[in-house]
């Protein structure tokens, strides 16, 4: 779809076109009825002039005073010329000389106005009226030489459509720099959601126009829904979680001292020992997750110390050196609940089977964060490793202890389309797990 | 044009004998003129004034047209661009440009 302010400035441009267009064909048309009828005017007070100057002899001849009469109506082809017409005579200006004036029909009572072809191409204003003077009825037609005028009036037409086009420009530009000044709210709501994506943000800023106001109230007021939700059902499945242990080592107990089919008793054990994993993996998301707002990006230096703390305390019986070789700005797109979950999983495996040290690195690699931890444990053999990264043996039993934590990681690591290796530890001698997670994959 | 030829031909005479020469001259050599060219024998003021403005543009300030006796002839005096006032003589039945003085 066009952008409002494409579609603002479409719709200016054509109403200004139009308007600029009816303004100019409005001053067009009227200029040049004005200038005719100034000079309509002119050439009646001429024919006066003229008729006051006419007499007729005893022959009923017709005699005009020429000293009397304006010297351009004498130089030929002046552009101004008269003809006057009686019952048997016809008289022309001189200014007309040899041309003949095609003339307008019939004695009319009624001023008759004609745009006639002159001598040398001009075009002329033509004014014919019958009189009665002396008893004699006489036609006079006068005319003058519009092309002077006409060749202002197009200049004025130029000068009128370039103002125009100019007036239309500025206003266009004008149009354009308010538009963009009243959208930059929006540009600004746009970036801020962005922000609240990334979980730089919690809230919408609310000093924006009051168009835009009702929309960032609503979307305040679903993020606080959501986040209530999200916060209530997180709470409740790890009180479920809580709750469920208690039941099951119950459960385990007696299937453990009853006198069921050894079958029956080793399903019965594996399978509520899944539930147990479950739920202790539910739980361990609690205590990571703690209580934060939900999609907020993981930060190395806010998040990991807390998550190193959290670990400690998980395993108070080791005392474990923990080394970080992580850049200050290193960069991280990955949710910080998944981001936790990730790495409490391959931390806490490496705690367990760590002797004394693990190091844990990061690092941007192209386009890419680079994760990797080691421990000085007993590592895992070569058939194990190629176990663990294969999808859906995270709850068998031959990886126990390596395994389930390890297998949560390799799944989440699949869900955000990265790749997790293990091997050796070539610097500790234990194991080693290495992430590769993409930044455009979360952008998504 | 029959008719304005048959009306118009008394009125000259007319005029002709009962007015003086000069008179005739200063304010109806264009009816002079318009006879003659509609009797065919002159060419009309509108060509003679391409063929003047041909060679010397500018603006007409006044048209003469004399008889010679052995040929009419047309005195145009114009305003050049130049802001000089030529007179030029043509042949009224030719068109030909005969002469070209500049006024003092």
């Amino acid at each position: 779809m066009q952008s409002i302010q494409t579609r603002l400035i479409i719709g200016l441009i054509f109403s200004l076109i139009i308007a600029f267009s009816a303004l100019w064909l409005l001053v067009s048309i009227n200029i040049r009825y004005v200038a005719e009828e100034y000079i309509a005017s002119r050439l009646v007070h001429d024919a006066e002039t003229l008729l006051s100057n006419i007499d007729f002899d005893q022959d009923s001849n017709l005699v005009i005073d020429q000293s009397r009469v304006d010297l351009v109506y004498q130089q030929p082809f002046s552009g101004h010329y008269y003809v006057i017409k009686t019952d048997k005579q016809s008289i022309r200006s001189r200014s007309l000389w040899d041309y003949e004036l095609i003339q307008v029909a019939g004695n009319t009572q009624d001023q008759q106005t004609t745009i006639l072809p002159g001598p040398e191409k001009q075009t002329l204003l033509v004014i014919s009226r019958s009189y009665t003077k002396q008893g004699h009825t006489l036609t006079v037609s006068i005319a003058e030489d519009l092309n002077p005028i006409d060749k202002n009036i197009v200049l004025l037409q130029y000068w009128f459509a370039a103002l125009a086009f100019g007036m239309l420009l500025i206003l266009i530009v004008v149009q354009a720099i308010i538009l963009r000044r009243s959208i930059s709210p929006i540009s600004r709501v746009h970036t801020e959601l962005k922000s609240l994506e990334q979980g730089r943000l919690d809230k919408l800023s609310t000093d924006s126009p009051t168009e835009l106001r009702p929309l960032i109230n609503e979307v305040n007021h679903l993020l606080t829904v959501t986040g209530q939700r999200l916060r209530r059902s997180r709470d409740a499945l790890s009180d479920l979680a809580h709750a469920i242990k208690k039941p099951l080592t119950v459960i385990q107990q007696q299937t453990s001292n009853s006198n069921l089919a050894d079958q029956t008793k080793n399903t019965m054990i594996r399978q509520t020992d899944e539930i147990y994993q479950l739920t202790d993996r539910i739980l361990k998301r609690a205590r990571l997750a703690g209580h934060s707002h939900s999609g907020a990006l993981f930060s190395f230096a806010k998040d990991l110390p807390a998550l190193i703390t959290t670990l400690q305390m998980m395993h108070p019986e080791k005392s474990i050196q923990l080394i970080t070789d992580i850049p200050g700005n290193i960069h991280c797109t990955v949710d910080r609940e998944d981001m936790l979950e990730l790495l409490g999983n391959i931390l806490d495996n490496a705690y367990k089977w760590a002797q004394q040290r693990i190091i844990l690195s990061a690092s941007n690699i192209d386009d890419s964060l680079h994760i990797c931890v080691e421990d000085d444990g007993p590592g895992a053999d070569q058939e194990n490793i190629s176990a663990l990264t294969q999808r859906g043996i995270r709850l068998d039993e031959k990886v126990a202890g390596h395994g389930f934590g390890l297998a949560i990681a390799a799944d989440m690591v699949n869900d955000y389309g990265g790749t997790i290796n293990f091997h050796r530890s070539e610097n500790l001698g234990g194991f080693r797990a290495e992430i590769i997670l993409k930044y455009a994959y979360t952008e998504q | 044009m029959m008719d304005s030829k048959r009306f118009l031909t008394p009125i000259i005479i007319v005029l002709l004998i009962s007015s003086p020469i000069s008179f005739v001259q200063a304010d109806d050599d264009h009816i002079e003129a318009k006879r003659l060219r509609d009797a065919g024998e002159i060419l009309s003021l509108e060509e003679i004034l391409k063929h003047a403005r041909q060679s010397h543009p500018g603006k007409v300030l006044e048209v003469e047209i004399e008889d010679e006796g052995s040929r009419m002839i047309y005195e145009v005096e114009i305003l050049g661009d130049d802001n000089i006032v030529r007179e030029i003589i043509i042949d009224a039945r030719s068109g030909e440009l005969i002469s070209v003085t500049k006024d003092n």
